[in-house]
């Protein structure tokens, strides 16, 4: 009861005029930086971050929060129409929105990732309520072991994003790995691979690898066939059909949970949580055969995935003072900006911005799906350009995101680097997901692993007697033997159990 | 391998040339990384992830190139476009590359308004009329959006406004 009246009082705050007002600001600049390459929500809140401060505390935080969620639903946009993921979350979008988009499916794949974000937004929203003390504890209790083991559980999904060969597949998630230790070690400091140049002493930036491995890639490629025949497929229909409702409904679904999950671990994120919200439906969609030639699945999955993560990011912010990302550190800048410190005592001390911060949401949710729709007819005009024309378009789209992450031109440099890079994997027939995915993870899991070790004082038995962590594992091992047991049922003559 | 196969025909399969490629990228990780500490197996160094890689690197690049000597397949000319397909996919790598060069000299306008006669001109053959009005509405307008009005730091080079 007591939750419900708080419920009821966080309405009352953000239903203020001034409040929904906010919250739909930052709802379309969330939407517009999600679009835009390369401007990510960070970016946005930091510039923000003086403004803020002359607003009230729950405005200002309602107005980032919408940026955050925003983002999310923008950054599937670009994905969909031109094979540029607007944000890292929106990465795995590009293998199946894309391939819709060539088939003439984009309006249906735009409407879908927008209704997944509204669904999977929604009821994160519900979840981050009910459940939000008690799973603040949980991610509370992942050290640098239980993160070592969730990278190396994350690392087995190569093996059902590499397409036709494990082989392959593996070089190119180890290929993602080397690349992933250049620059600072992350113990001790020491330059790694930078040959003394500055740019790579933080490492490969990941929005020019995105950029240049799916987008310039995809130029190139369609650069091979003559002008008159580069062309999209025009759209036909705007809106999912009752097949795609009846596809989509399980992805959701698991996508939210997934995505919550995720979300609430510190530096899990929205872009964890997407892949590996595709990689469950490559085991357990109805149509798993047809993930990565343009189904539904594949993108209502992960956009439900990244939503629900980004929601659930909240939670350790507001329950513990532990900012799970870099949006939600800016997050905690602001609100100490405001003399406010987040943490257990929150809830009571300040139920106003507690409630009215998570209510907020909901209208924020509602608002970016009522955005988003109309949108979609707008967004498949883009279509009708002759590609031609579209190309260097997409390339300058490109090019200022490359250079605007750190304003170097080597950013630039690096991801032409990758663009033909990928454009000689998939002549040579070599996926660029497991590098990407290897990439992303190859850090974080060096910088647990060498923790976890100092930690333990070299023992190796520190995965295996924390439980969180030898559940992972094991979790590793399963994942790592279904295919093989798979195989040898199928040897036997013994029909798959699934 | 087929006896009387060339080994020249053989070095043009595509798993063969990829997995030496791969396998060269190994070698000069580890070269690269000879001068960073190994540290323990209790203890890691900065050099123990890098080594370990390029050492597993090598070998699954071994792996790949031995059973693409065994495996008959294609050359790997058939990979690559016909010859104009070529010219346009040449012609716009030497553009980006070029772009990168002069950029930071010239200033965003300007290069990006070369960008698109290249691209629309010679790459996708459009009229001159289209290629000018697009390639300079373009460069303007990602100006005025970008470095006006969302702040984006982008170079003004010689021709800043």
């Amino acid at each position: 009861m007591d939750t419900l009246n708080a419920i009821l009082g966080g309405f009352a705050v953000s239903l203020s005029p001034l409040r929904v007002f906010y919250c739909f600001l930052g709802a379309v600049l969330g939407t517009i930086v999600g679009v835009l390459p390369g401007l990510g929500p960070s970016a946005t809140i930091a510039l923000l971050l003086p403004v803020t401060y002359r607003l009230d505390t729950v405005s200002a935080i309602i107005m980032m929060a919408g940026i955050y969620y925003g983002s999310q639903y923008g950054g599937s946009t670009t994905s969909i129409l031109v094979r540029i993921p607007g944000e890292s979350s929106s990465m795995v979008t590009c293998f199946d929105g894309y391939e819709m988009t060539k088939q003439g499916r984009a309006g249906p794949a735009l409407a879908i990732a927008a209704i997944a974000s509204f669904i999977a937004g929604t009821l994160a929203v519900v979840g981050l309520m009910l459940v939000a003390p008690p799973l603040g504890r949980f991610a509370l209790a992942f050290g640098p072991p239980e993160y070592f083991s969730l990278m190396v559980l994350g690392l087995t999904l190569v093996a059902y994003l590499g397409g036709e060969s494990l082989q392959k597949a593996l070089l190119m998630a180890l290929l993602g790995l080397l690349l992933s230790t250049i620059g600072q070690d992350p113990v001790a400091g020491i330059e790694r691979y930078t040959f003394d140049t500055m740019v790579l002493r933080d490492g490969i930036g990941l929005v020019p690898v995105f950029m240049g491995m799916f987008g310039i890639a995809e130029i190139l490629s369609t650069m091979e066939q003559p002008p008159e025949q580069q062309h999209l497929t025009t759209p036909k229909g705007l809106f999912p059909t009752r097949q795609d409702w009846r596809d989509s409904r399980m992805p959701i679904a698991r996508g939210t949970v997934v995505g919550f999950l995720l979300g609430i671990l510190p530096g899990g994120g929205a872009t964890i949580a997407s892949i590996t919200s595709y990689v469950v439906e490559k085991r357990f969609a109805r149509n798993r055969e047809r993930l990565g030639q343009g189904a539904i699945e594949g993108v209502a999955g992960p956009e439900a995935s990244n939503n629900a993560a980004a929601t659930g990011s909240f939670i350790p912010l507001l329950t513990l003072g532990i900012p799970a990302n870099v949006v939600m550190a800016m997050m905690l800048a602001a609100l100490t900006l405001h003399g406010i410190r987040p943490g257990p005592l929150l809830m009571q001390e300040r139920p106003d911005l507690f409630w009215g911060v998570i209510t907020s949401m909901y209208l924020g949710n509602a608002m970016l799906l009522i955005l988003n729709l109309p949108m979609v007819g707008l967004f498949v005009q883009i279509l009708r350009i002759p590609y031609p024309i579209l190309a260097p378009l997409i390339l300058l789209f490109c090019l200022v995101g490359a250079y605007s992450t750190s304003g170097q031109v080597a950013d630039v440099f690096i991801m032409i680097c990758f663009g033909i890079l990928s454009y000689l994997m998939r002549k040579f027939k070599f996926e660029a997901a497991p590098l990407v995915l290897a990439l992303i993870l190859g850090k974080p899991m060096e910088e647990s692993l060498r923790q976890s070790l100092g930690i333990s004082q070299g023992s190796f038995a520190i995965f295996f007697a924390r439980p969180i962590s030898l559940v992972l594992l094991l979790a590793t091992a399963a994942s790592l033997l279904a295919p093989t047991l798979r195989w040898a049922w199928h040897r036997r003559g013994i029909p798959d159990p699934r | 391998m087929n006896p009387g196969m060339s080994w020249k025909r053989v070095w043009r399969r595509p798993d063969v040339l990829s997995a030496a490629t791969l396998f060269c990228v190994a070698l000069f990780a580890w070269i690269a990384a000879r001068d960073l500490a190994f540290g323990t197996l209790r203890q890691p160094g900065p050099g123990f992830l890098p080594k370990n890689l390029a050492v597993l690197l090598a070998t699954f690049a071994l792996l790949l190139l031995l059973r693409g000597l065994l495996i008959d397949a294609p050359s790997v000319r058939g990979l690559w476009p016909e010859r104009a397909g070529l010219i346009r996919v040449v012609l716009m790598l030497a553009a980006l590359l070029g772009y990168v060069a002069v950029l930071e000299t010239a200033g965003f306008l300007l290069v990006t308004a070369g960008l698109f006669v290249i691209m629309l001109r010679w790459v996708g053959r459009r009229s001159w009329i289209t290629t000018l009005v697009v390639a300079l509405g373009s460069a303007v307008g990602s100006y005025l959006l970008f470095a006006r009005w969302l702040m984006v730091s982008l170079p003004g080079g010689v021709w800043a406004p």
